[in-house]
This record gives C-alpha cells, sequence and structure tokens, in this order.
C-alpha cells in the first residue's frame, strides 16, 4: 500500500507511566498503565568474555556484536472499575509470545520480549513485575 | 598463517596495517572486539547473500587427514540454502581502533559442503539444522576416474593435476619435470589419490584448499628451513591458555637393531647396530637395557647393503616427533601447515613447531585449540 512520510515535527512526549504495545498492531493494543513510578531500573550487559593467558596478570576481555539490555518492570494495578481488566490485558501482553514495545517516562524505549511475569496480591490491589529483555528487530529503528 | 592485514578491499576497507592487526589480536589493549559473518555460496563458489541464520558453527583443520578443513554449522531453518549444492565461507572480523564502522579485518577460514542436515525441532517449534561440512577437498575424493586413467610418459605432472582440477580455482606452483614413465590407475581411483600421487612423486605437499576455496599446490620444503610466522610466547603479549601438553613418547623407541637375509641358496646375512651413544636419551647405555627391533626376511644383495639398510633403519626410528596440545586466544590468522615458536617456559619449551591440528568456535570469547609437533632426534 503506498504511504508518505509526514513532515518532521519536533515536541517532547508528556509520557507518565509505561506504555506497552504490539509493534504489528499498535493502535489496537496501546495501553498505559500509569502506576508504579520509581519502581523500575535497568540493566546493560556487553558480554564480554575475559581469559588469563600464561605471562599476564590480568584478562584479556574478548566482545562479541551481541549485548543484553534488560528493564526490571514493576506495575501497581489498584482496586478500581478496571481492575481486573488491566490485569488480564498485562497476562495478555505476557502470554502473547512475542515481541513488544516497552516506553516509560524515563527514556526507555526498546522492543523486546516479557518474561518472569509476576502478580502479588497487596491489601489495595496487586503488583504486576515482569522483566522486559530487549530483542533483535530488524524492520525499525528507534530514536529516543 | 594468512596474513595478519588482508589487502586494502573488502577484507580490510581502511587499509588497516599488519602491526594495526596484530596489536589488537595480541590483546595489548586488553580487549579485543569480533563479528562474525557466513557467506552462502553457489557451487563455483558464488556470492550469494549473507547468511542471518548461523546459530553457530566450529572449524578444525587437521593437516595429516586427506580431507583437511572441516566444519560443523548450526543453522536456523529458513528454507534458503540448497544443501546438496551451496556453499558456505565463514569469516572472523576483528575490530580496529578507532572502531568506527569499516574500521575492520575479515579473515576467512575456508569454503565449505554441507552434509548430514540433521533437522531437530526444540520445545519452542524452532527448527535448527547440525550441519557436518567438509573443504573441497570432498569434491575431488568423491569422483573417481570410471576408466583406466593413464597419463603418457613425457607429460609434465604439474599439468597434468591442474587437468584434474578442471575449473576449480587453484594455485599450482608450476614444475618442469616430467613422467619418466606412464603411469595409470584402476576404474574407481579417486582423483584425490591421483592427485597426492602425482605430488608426491616430484615432492610437492598433498593437495590442500586454503581459507578461500582455492587448491594449493607446493613444493615440499622441511620445517627446518620454514621461517616461523608467529611466537606463541608466554610473557605480557601471551595468549597461550595454562595448561599444556607435552608428548614426546620415547617407551617403545629400540635401541638394537638385526636385520636378516635367508636365502635357501645362499649363507645367511645378519646385520646388527646398536646404539650405544651416550647423547642419546634412548641408548643402550642410557636406559640400561636393550630394546631389539628384530627383522626377517629382508631384501639385500650383500653384507654391505644390509648393514646400509640397518643403519638406515635405526636413524629413522631415532626421528621421532614431539607433540605439544595447547590452547590459545581465538586467532582467525590460522591456515594449514603453519610454523611458529612456541614458549612455554615451565616446560621448558621455546622451539619452532608445526601446526598439525587446530579448532575453533566462531564465538567471542571461545578458545583455540592446537596441536603441534616437531621432530626430536634422540
Amino acid at each position: 500500500m503506498p504511504f508518505t512520510d509526514s513532515d518532521p515535527t519536533e515536541a517532547t512526549l508528556p509520557i507518565r507511566g509505561v506504555w506497552l504495545h504490539d509493534p504489528d498492531d499498535p493502535e489496537g493494543t496501546l495501553r498505559q498503565f500509569r502506576y508504579g513510578a520509581n519502581q523500575r531500573g535497568d540493566s546493560f550487559d556487553p558480554m564480554q568474555s575475559g581469559t588469563y593467558y600464561v605471562g599476564r596478570e590480568d584478562p584479556v576481555f574478548d566482545f562479541g556484536e551481541g549485548s543484553g539490555f534488560s528493564v526490571d518492570v514493576t506495575i501497581d494495578v489498584p482496586h478500581g472499575p478496571d481492575y481486573v481488566e488491566v490485569l488480564r490485558e498485562l497476562r495478555a501482553y505476557a502470554a502473547s509470545k512475542k515481541n513488544l514495545f516497552f516506553r516509560d517516562n524515563r527514556a526507555r524505549a526498546v522492543y523486546g520480549t516479557m518474561s518472569n511475569f509476576k502478580t502479588s496480591d497487596q491489601s489495595w490491589g496487586s503488583t504486576v513485575s515482569f522483566t522486559f529483555t530487549k530483542a533483535y528487530r530488524a524492520v525499525e529503528t528507534v530514536v529516543i | 598463517m594468512q596474513k595478519f592485514a588482508p589487502p586494502s578491499g573488502d577484507l580490510n576497507p581502511n587499509s588497516h596495517t599488519e602491526a594495526e592487526v596484530l596489536a589488537v589480536l595480541r590483546g595489548d589493549f586488553g580487549f579485543r572486539r569480533f563479528g562474525f559473518r557466513y557467506e552462502l555460496l553457489t557451487s563455483a563458489n558464488v556470492y550469494v547473500m549473507d547468511l542471518d541464520n548461523v546459530t553457530g558453527c566450529t572449524v578444525e583443520m587437521n593437516w595429516l587427514a586427506d580431507i583437511k578443513r572441516t566444519a560443523r554449522f548450526r543453522l536456523r531453518e529458513n528454507g534458503e540454502i540448497d544443501f546438496l549444492s551451496d556453499r558456505i565461507r565463514p569469516f572472523i572480523r576483528t575490530w580496529l581502533p578507532p572502531y568506527g564502522p569499516n574500521d575492520y579485518v575479515e579473515h576467512p577460514q575456508g569454503v565449505f559442503l554441507l552434509a548430514s542436515p540433521d533437522r531437530n525441532s526444540d520445545e519452542q517449534n524452532r527448527v535448527t539444522r547440525d550441519v557436518m561440512a567438509y573443504d573441497p577437498l570432498l569434491v575431488l575424493a568423491d569422483d573417481k576416474v570410471l576408466t583406466r586413467y593413464t597419463i603418457a610418459a613425457g607429460a609434465k605432472y604439474t599439468d597434468t593435476i591442474s587437468t584434474l582440477l578442471g575449473s576449480m580455482p587453484k594455485n599450482v606452483a608450476p614444475s618442469t619435470r616430467t613422467l619418466p614413465a606412464a603411469m595409470e590407475w584402476e576404474p574407481g581411483t579417486s582423483k584425490l589419490k591421483i592427485i597426492n600421487e602425482l605430488f608426491s612423486a616430484i615432492n610437492y605437499e598433498a593437495l590442500s584448499f586454503d581459507e578461500n576455496g582455492t587448491a594449493i599446490g607446493v613444493a615440499y620444503r622441511s620445517p627446518v628451513t620454514r621461517t616461523e610466522e608467529f611466537t606463541y610466547g608466554a610473557g605480557v603479549a601471551g595468549l597461550v591458555v595454562p595448561n599444556v601438553d607435552q608428548e614426546l613418547d620415547l617407551t617403545n623407541i629400540p635401541n638394537a637393531w638385526s636385520l636378516v637375509v635367508s636365502d635357501p641358496d645362499k649363507p645367511a646375512l645378519v646385520a646388527t647396530y646398536t646404539n650405544s651413544d651416550p647423547a642419546s636419551p634412548t641408548s643402550t647405555v642410557r636406559r640400561q637395557r636393550t630394546i631389539v627391533d628384530f627383522r626377517q626376511e629382508e631384501d639385500a644383495a650383500d653384507l654391505a647393503t644390509l648393514q646400509a639398510k640397518v643403519a638406515r633403519l635405526a636413524f629413522e626410528a631415532s626421528q621421532v616427533y614431539e607433540a605439544l596440545d595447547f590452547t590459545t586466544a581465538l586467532m582467525p590468522v590460522h591456515s594449514g601447515n603453519d610454523v611458529y615458536r612456541v614458549v612455554y617456559p615451565s616446560l621448558a619449551v621455546n622451539t619452532k613447531y608445526t601446526e598439525q591440528t587446530w579448532s575453533l568456535e566462531l564465538r567471542a570469547g571461545a578458545t583455540m585449540k592446537h596441536r603441534a609437533r616437531r621432530v626430536v632426534t634422540v
């Protein structure tokens, strides 16, 4: 189907919380999870391997082209009219077994997969935690 | 051994020098960065595409084997490869300072024909293939003459070999020597066997294929006269992983020889030779015992000839191979029959060796196994 690029526009995205969507259907799957700020963190692993050689006190590290980036995410889901629906949607994302797109208010924006999905009961609702691991995707690049 | 810096071009886009590449491969900066690339080729070695479905690869070289270079690939099934005719050429890419997009050199690791593609499916329904692969010597080992194959007297050896290699890319050092008499082979003889017998007759190395898939024919040169191409040292620039095995088996080396000619029509001839040299570790003096190599039914015209034969036998028996098994950092420049120096103080090793086998996994952080050997006179 033919398409035309729009003119570039500069703007600041006022993102709050966590946004998830399926990159194959962004409009139909985009969902915001507002609660749980300051409960996230990320880790980056350059995946080096060090070897000690005879005559050297310190190892020599070999790097490949691969690296690992993952975000540990915790979302609060308070009781309310959409409580069950939000939990159901989050579980559906985890069960989709496909790459998703993650974006949050700390400039993280990655394609990847959800794993280690857990829910914990709280007096005020539930906390949902998962690991979002960056994955290879050839067809798009993300500019943060 | 390949050059550390390939000629300027696709394999060395920014024309990095030998010294620059050597410094990185030697780990002078405390780290090395590698990438791996796999080219899909047609049966005529014509480039088709880069493969992005290779999930693992190991390459092995055994200089004493008929098929010298082999590989094992793990591939994700995508239907793009014709396993019966396509070939794969793996490359190791070494990134160099200042680490721009074209600051690298690539070293090919061989051209491989694919065989025995076992398919398996895991619990996620991913279909992978474990593929054994061989260098193009396989083509000549499988291709056999259908009728009695005769080469007339007077034919040039190297011209005949070039004809047998057909359209394969080749680099055969020309020789002016010609067949003194016609040679022939039975139907069913492999072309590889014919080529290697012709090479042997003019004292050339057995046929091999280099890392680019080119057939190589060169005159034999003793390792003694060859210059070492690299040093695996044990200093601050060392790349040898601790644990080196040195193997020099002198257990059954004889120190006395006896040859007997028994002919009913003539008196028996007996020639003996004893190694009693105190400088020889296997001599009767050093061992304090005698290990006899006794052979009957020898053929010799007279006693002098038999005495010369026993002396030669004793000399040949005193030339034994010392082997060294060791592991190093990944070094993408090895080829076949490389000559290098190994320095390993704890075994008092500091001498020149010829590479017999090597194996490497195309993975950053993987190590490389070597078996090298040298002739020792005992």
